[in-house]
């Protein structure tokens, strides 16, 4: 048997591969065929048709990104298990699936609105300047959320097949998802999201039996991670980060970004029945949390009893900008914490179970592309939607048929996946990495979608709000994250560097967009004259 | 006050998880990592992931009452 470069998985991971990417391609063309109508409403919404269990797949798959696969490990691994309380957001986002999804389903049924946009603008009566803004948000979360699970097949490629692959397996991550995505539309995202979703939770839980088997069973498991340095059993962590605020504000607000994103925002229009959508909840807090508090968390704290932080003296070692860096045989730098589960599973299952444990490691490496491509899959497919629908139909060619915009749509997913594809390579190649660790990229996009919530609350439940009050909370926001984002000190330098600093430490970057957005959003529509709305929403 | 039917009650007791699991209720039982007489686990776990456990408990409690007792069906097709 030819062993694989740089892993001592044998052939497993191949097999692995091919057989998921051949199934994926099989429900990619399956979706294809179960067409209704070469139209909008077919391609991004599925014909509003989708039953409870590919609706609670799609959802869970969307949700699941590599953030949970790859970043959640890493960040476990990096700051101890503070972060593993980052799980108590999966109940939160369960509850919001019906709060907010149900009544989006239903105000979207009943006025046959087919993104986020149509809806708001439809509400607050503001078709051209509400619309771009919240197109601008969709496609502020989605190129990031795009990029880091581009990324993460990179990084799955790379341990698999040797360092020199990383840009080699985004290519192939980048161009399989964008394929069945153009094939397909809608039903075959959702379709082959509901293999993804299912491979994922079992690739969850298995890596977190693999972590603990790994260490001798529970007991052995639990005595080794007592015995971890205080910063690992404690809050705010390694690094300081995760003070009970950030953890608090992070967590909450990454529930209820993900939540209102454009591609979860969609999949409540395509939800059958309200019902639907109620099951997929209930699933989604039990299952979901499970696997993040049994699973992947478990992963990060056995990866700090392998590949310890500190040396035999207790001491971390730090980068020249003070930064913690991972154990050597994890990563060279403060960016490559994300590697321990590829790291845990390449270099024990198969010493510990022979032939089973390659076949054990290789499934969870596919869950992790499943991962990433669900999450990417669906994200694409969202944004073609909001260019295509909100920005091309409105204001370049109104009179285009429902076949063109298909095209446009589908040539639109070539163009963005084409475009995080090469920023993915041009960071990659640069020695600082701006796109730095997966977890700090998926916050950052969350951080611009959760600018949606006063506006949804507002919508769905208020209807208090006016039109400028909108524009200018949305705007507030907006400009709010891009200062505290790593963005503005590559433009500006130090300017405001410790005020910022400060901002950062107290709580997450998200909240403080939707303290200035609400704010803005309640002042000036007390100031505003209401506007005669149409309420999209019972 | 019966728990099953009180709404109020459950909204309450799921924001209250919320603020006590991963929020600043931690500070409750978060150890001094600069104690060198710092106690960092309970039960054989770490205390805070135990911590998040019992919350998570809590959550998926009132969100399985809500799904049983409360969530409207009135707008199913």
């Amino acid at each position: 048997m030819t062993e694989s470069i740089g892993t001592g998985l044998g052939n497993a991971p191949y097999v692995m591969l091919v057989l998921y990417l051949g199934l994926l391609l099989v429900f990619g063309i399956l979706g294809y065929r179960k067409r209704e109508a070469d139209d909008e409403e077919d391609y991004f919404l599925a014909g509003r048709s989708q039953g409870w269990v590919v609706s609670s797949l799609t959802i869970m798959a969307t949700f699941f990104s590599s953030f949970a696969l790859l970043g959640a490990p890493g960040m476990v691994y990096r700051d101890g298990v503070v972060f593993a309380l980052f799980s108590l957001n999966v109940p939160v986002a369960g509850v919001a699936i019906y709060l907010l999804g149900s009544r989006i389903r239903r105000a979207g049924r009943e006025g046959g609105f087919l993104t986020p946009a149509d809806m708001i603008a439809a509400h607050y009566q503001a078709p051209v300047s509400l619309r771009l803004l919240v197109a601008l948000v969709g496609l502020l979360y989605t190129v990031p959320y795009v990029v880091m699970q581009i990324q993460a097949g990179g990084i799955v490629s790379q341990q698999l097949f040797g360092r020199d692959s990383f840009e080699t397996g985004a290519c192939v991550l980048a161009l399989i998802t964008m394929l069945y995505i153009m094939v397909g539309g809608m039903r075959s995202v959702a379709w082959t999201d509901a293999v993804q979703g299912g491979l994922l939770v079992g690739g969850m839980l298995l890596a977190g039996i693999a972590a603990v088997w790994v260490l001798g069973g529970p007991a052995a498991f639990f005595r080794a991670v007592a015995e971890l340095p205080p910063r690992s059993l404690s809050a705010p962590g390694t690094s300081g980060r995760w003070t009970p605020e950030v953890l608090f504000t992070a967590s909450l607000f990454a529930s209820l970004g993900s939540m209102i994103q454009p591609a979860q925002w969609m999949r409540f229009y395509a939800a059958r029945s309200s019902q639907v959508l109620r099951r997929s909840a209930l699933i989604f807090a039990a299952v979901l949390t499970l696997c993040f508090f049994f699973g992947v968390m478990l992963v990060g704290l056995g990866g700090q009893v392998l590949y310890p932080l500190v040396d035999a003296l207790g001491n971390y070692s730090y980068d020249a900008a003070g930064r913690v860096l991972p154990h050597a045989l994890v990563g060279q730098s403060a960016y490559e914490f994300d590697q321990i589960l590829v790291v845990v599973l390449k270099n024990h299952l198969p010493k510990l179970m022979g032939p089973l444990g390659a076949v054990i490691a290789s499934l969870i490496l596919v869950a992790i592309l499943a991962a990433a491509m669900s999450t990417a899959d669906s994200n694409l497919h969202a944004l073609s939607a909001l260019v295509t629908h909100d920005i091309y139909n409105q204001f370049i060619r109104p009179q285009a048929s429902q076949r063109e915009r298909v095209w446009i749509g589908r040539a639109l997913i070539a163009v963005v996946t084409t475009l995080a594809l090469v920023l993915v390579v041009i960071a990659h190649r640069s020695d600082s990495n701006p796109l730095s660790m997966i977890v700090i990229l998926g916050l950052l996009a969350i951080a611009f979608s959760t600018q949606l919530l006063p506006l949804t609350v507002d919508m769905l439940f208020l209807k208090r709000g006016t039109r400028q009050g909108a524009i200018a909370g949305l705007i507030g926001g907006i400009v709010t994250i891009f200062f505290l984002s790593p963005f503005f000190p590559m433009l500006a330098g130090a300017t405001f560097g410790s005020l910022l600093q400060t901002m950062r430490g107290m709580i997450d970057t998200g909240a403080w967009g939707l303290v200035v957005n609400v704010t803005l959003f309640v002042v000036v529509s007390f100031l505003t004259a209401r506007t005669p709305q149409r309420s999209v929403a019972r | 006050m019966n728990i099953f039917t009180n709404t109020r009650l459950l909204t309450g007791l799921f924001l209250l998880a919320v603020f006590m699991g991963a929020g600043p209720g931690l500070h409750l039982i978060n150890p001094d990592f600069a104690d060198p007489q710092a106690n960092f686990t309970t039960l054989g776990l770490p205390t805070i992931y135990l911590w998040g456990l019992f919350w998570y408990v809590i959550q998926f409690g009132v969100i399985l009452i809500g799904y049983r007792c409360h969530w409207s069906k009135q707008d199913d097709d």
